[in-house]
């Protein structure tokens, strides 16, 4: 059987890359070569950004009425073929058909805010600044934007930024990972039923080596990006290099403290869906438990009772609970990680290094993984795993807990589990993660709100989803006027 | 069947009302046949708003396990490939009340009040459909 390579959508057709150069794309769970991915070359893209430019003063023109009308369809596509695209996110990406449902549904969720256009990008004016003079702010899109796509929510991400970007009437390319380009490319061949414009929405595929060419365009106004922190660094440095604006969303140390007047069962259960849903492949999945005081003991009999019971394998079958990593070099570096916990004195209450998966002799699955006895200094405490690494460190206090949630570099998320409404806010209020959940383990900010992060999670200031990327994407012009 | 996830509970209902559905297609002929029919179709309608219910009901940030929840034995036979006897009112009420009862308990497990009330109003669905099934019964 020909393992089929995915195309570039580009002009409101599929075009062939020009690049000889493919990578496989793995079915996690089976190890499968599914599909082969092109890297495209700076010939694709430059096809693909003039195809955009061309195509962005027509839809900038385009009444915001009926720039809201094709995010309805787009919606309606999105609705229509739910079960076959979260089914590919499955396939591609090895996460759970609860998962990938509901993936699908934050993507969706995007697009519903997003076709309240009309009413979000209204400017605003004031009366007699001076005598007789009048002001007003005009929002206004700016030309061609691209997302540089991760490969841990190949449906959801690129839905933080598109539908605001065209919604705002602005022109899109979409690079996703190319780890897991098929679920894009399903979703644009859907796409097509809401029938855009030619140019407005387009695909590109490839790796680095793409994204860099995108990056350098003269004709690119700006770039969204979802990965880790070294690249986002990169991403953040060179756009600003070129001119272009840049939102980056980089790695992440999550910590979820629990007090010992948490409610314990559910708290157990907040945490095990937090570190180990996703497989761990999360950025806001919760990788440190800061367990205070007297909650250590009933946290780590529970925890590791909750996570040895979670049924691991394929994702398509619904009663699986964990899926396998992305791929077998992930899986190699987060056995790295388990090694290096060892060796730094940390204890292995529950190992996934060794579970089995039947029938699926080559996926790539590590179980559900506890240390104990972890110190903020190792680097399982402080480094990005990636992976469903667990590590439980004691603490004395709810101001020791703060102090190593300060000493970790990144502020993406963090989590207390508390039933006092007076530490709560504390934690709220001087914890810096953008995104604080409070008896929440999974502080995922819906559409309406922005995507946050602070520290070495996020470089930028505008975040994608909601106003945020509303704003990413339009420009401000002040307009002062007299007649005489 | 372990019904752990949000999915399982929902595809499995899925499941169970399709096949389901096609028992009362099947007993055509039957005495009952233009009940059977209207049931088909309200099972049709039923299926509609279970998919809906699994796309839009799936919150991700609360996905956690579920435990303590099987498939009944009286419905299990159900997922197998064709019915043993003919069709027969009683038969299908007792799987009605059968499907009324994992929806109640499915309710309870699920986690998320939206998609709960959703579950117990299949189960009121499913007890009027048994309801209307008991009132063909003799005697």
């Amino acid at each position: 059987m020909s393992i089929q390579i995915v195309n570039n959508y580009i002009n409101g057709e599929w075009v062939r890359s020009e690049s000889d150069t493919t990578l496989d794309v793995h079915n996690p769970a089976t190890g499968e070569v599914i599909a082969k991915v092109p890297v495209s070359t700076d010939a694709d893209v430059d096809r693909a950004v003039k195809a955009a430019k061309e195509a962005f003063w027509e839809w900038r023109t385009t009444p915001p009425y009926t720039r809201a009308r094709a995010m309805f369809r787009l919606k309606a596509v999105l609705e229509e073929y739910f079960e076959d695209i979260a089914r590919t996110v499955v396939q591609e990406n090895g996460k759970t058909i609860d998962e990938a449902r509901g993936e699908v549904r934050r993507a969706i969720e995007n697009v519903e805010i997003a076709s309240a256009i009309p009413a979000l990008m209204t400017g605003y004016n004031l009366e007699d600044v001076s005598q007789g003079i009048d002001e007003e702010a005009l929002i206004q899109p700016l030309g061609v934007f691209f997302c540089i796509a991760p490969f841990n929510f190949p449906a959801m991400v690129p839905f933080w930024f598109m539908p605001y970007a065209v919604a705002t009437g602005n022109t899109y390319i979409i690079k996703p990972s190319e780890q897991t380009p098929i679920t894009q490319t399903r979703i644009f061949e859907y796409l097509e039923e809401a029938d855009l414009p030619p140019g407005v929405v387009n695909l590109v595929h490839g790796d680095k080596t793409t994204a860099q060419a995108l990056l350098e365009h003269p004709d690119v106004v700006g770039v969204s990006f979802v990965g880790s922190t070294p690249v986002a660094k990169i991403v953040y440095k060179t756009a600003a290099e070129y001119g272009k604006r840049a939102q980056c969303q980089g790695g992440a140390k999550n910590a979820l403290v629990v007090m010992p007047d948490a409610v314990m069962e559910r708290t157990v259960a907040a945490i095990i869906t937090s570190a180990f849903g996703n497989a761990g492949q999360r950025c806001l999945a919760g990788s440190i438990v800061l367990a205070v005081g007297d909650a250590y003991e009933p946290l780590k009999e529970q925890l590791v009772a909750g996570a040895a019971g979670l049924k691991v394998g394929n994702g398509l079958d619904p009663s699986t609970q964990m899926g396998p990593v992305i791929s077998a070099r992930a899986k190699e570096r987060i056995l790295g990680y388990i090694e290096q916990g060892l060796q730094a004195g940390a204890r292995l209450l529950l190992d996934g290094r060794t579970v089995k998966v039947p029938d699926h002799p080559n996926g790539y699955f590590v179980g559900p993984t506890i240390f104990d006895e972890v110190t903020p200094d190792m680097s399982i405490a402080r480094e990005e795993i990636f992976g469903p690494v667990l590590s439980i460190i004691r603490v004395d206090s709810f101001e020791q807990a703060l102090e190593v949630i300060d000493s970790i570099p990144y502020g993406n998320a963090a989590s207390l589990f508390t039933t006092s409404g007076k530490l709560a806010r504390e934690f709220k209020y001087r914890v810096k993660a953008g995104n604080i959940g409070i008896n929440i383990g999974i502080a995922a900010p819906i559409a309406s709100f922005p995507f946050a992060g602070m520290k070495d999670s996020f470089f930028g200031d505008l975040h994608g989803q909601g106003m945020d990327a509303i704003n990413f994407f339009t420009d401000r012009k002040v307009v002062i006027s007299r007649w005489f | 069947m372990q019904l752990n996830t949000f999915s399982a509970i929902l595809d499995t209902a899925i499941s169970l009302e399709t096949a389901l559905g096609k028992r009362y297609e099947a007993a055509s002929g039957a005495e009952a046949e233009m009940l059977y029919r209207e049931l088909a179709k309200d099972g049709r309608k039923r299926i509609r708003y279970l998919e809906r219910i699994r796309r839009e009901m799936v919150t991700e940030m609360i996905l956690e396990p579920i435990r303590d929840l099987t498939l009944p034995d009286a419905l299990t036979g159900l997922l197998s490939a064709e019915a043993a006897s003919p069709p027969d009112p009683a038969k299908f009420e007792t799987l009605e009340r059968a499907m009324a009862d994992f929806y109640n308990k499915a309710a309870e497990k699920i986690g998320l009040d939206e998609a709960a009330r959703a579950l117990r109003k299949m189960a009121k669905g499913s007890n009027r459909r048994a309801e209307r099934l008991a009132a063909l019964a003799p005697g």
